[in-house]
């Protein structure tokens, strides 16, 4: 059921639903917000569970904490122009940019070691998620279509990878 | 109340905010300043949320 949340919160932010940079930004990021609040619960019952020790769970709850205190900067970044008056794509692109790359999670990831297989990769099938909705918001801000944009790898493996 | 109700009460709640979100976003016709209401209130829970999972 989470995972199906996800996954329609992925096909969300990826389906280019808005047509104006602003509410494309908006609805991003909320995006981003929902995918962080669906992996909360998880890494807590995989820590209750003693399926993630305490340092491990708190290298995950870092990388959540700094995606979305970026989240909130790149929200207020996007505010700003709006009431600017600003509605060329292009500014709310290099917004998400700023973003992206202060989140940096790729590098963040790779330095996240979970020693418990499975939980090594539930975890990282949500951070994962995560990280496709981040580099999905400037395809989003930049498409400002109504159509469905190609979904990446990513949603299709989360369509079949089950989860307890 | 010990850290794990505390936190599990968090967890809760963000659900109980995603369920709204889920439920305006399928009624479609966000405005942009909607949906930033609505990311502002998420993103308050779920850093409230990691810092009791954090024992902060």
């Amino acid at each position: 059921m989470k995972a199906r949340r996800l996954i329609l919160a992925l096909v969300f932010v990826l389906s280019g639903c808005s047509k104006d940079p602003y509410t494309a930004s908006m609805q991003a990021s909320l995006s981003v917000s929902d995918s962080v609040a669906q992996a909360l619960p998880i890494i807590q019952q995989l820590q209750t569970s003693n399926l993630l020790t305490p340092a491990e769970a708190k290298q995950v709850y870092g990388y959540l904490q700094s995606v979305t205190v970026g989240n909130q900067a790149f929200r207020s970044s996007a505010k700003s122009l709006h009431a600017a008056g600003n509605k060329t794509a292009a500014s709310y692109i290099s917004a998400a940019d700023t973003f992206v790359k202060a989140v940096n999670s790729q590098a963040a990831l790779a330095a996240i070691h979970i020693s418990n297989p499975q939980s090594q990769a539930k975890v990282m099938l949500y951070l994962q998620a995560i990280d496709t909705v981040l580099n999905g918001i400037q395809t989003v801000i930049s498409s400002g279509q109504t159509t469905p944009a190609p979904a990446p790898t990513i949603t299709g493996e989360l369509l079949w990878i089950p989860i307890q | 109340m010990d850290p794990n109700t505390i936190a599990s009460l968090a967890l809760a709640a963000i659900n109980a905010a995603l369920s709204i979100i889920n439920h305006l976003k399928s009624s479609g016709g966000l405005t942009g300043d909607q949906l930033a209401t609505l990311a502002d209130q998420q993103d308050a829970a779920n850093i409230e949320a990691i810092k009791k999972l954090l024992g902060d």
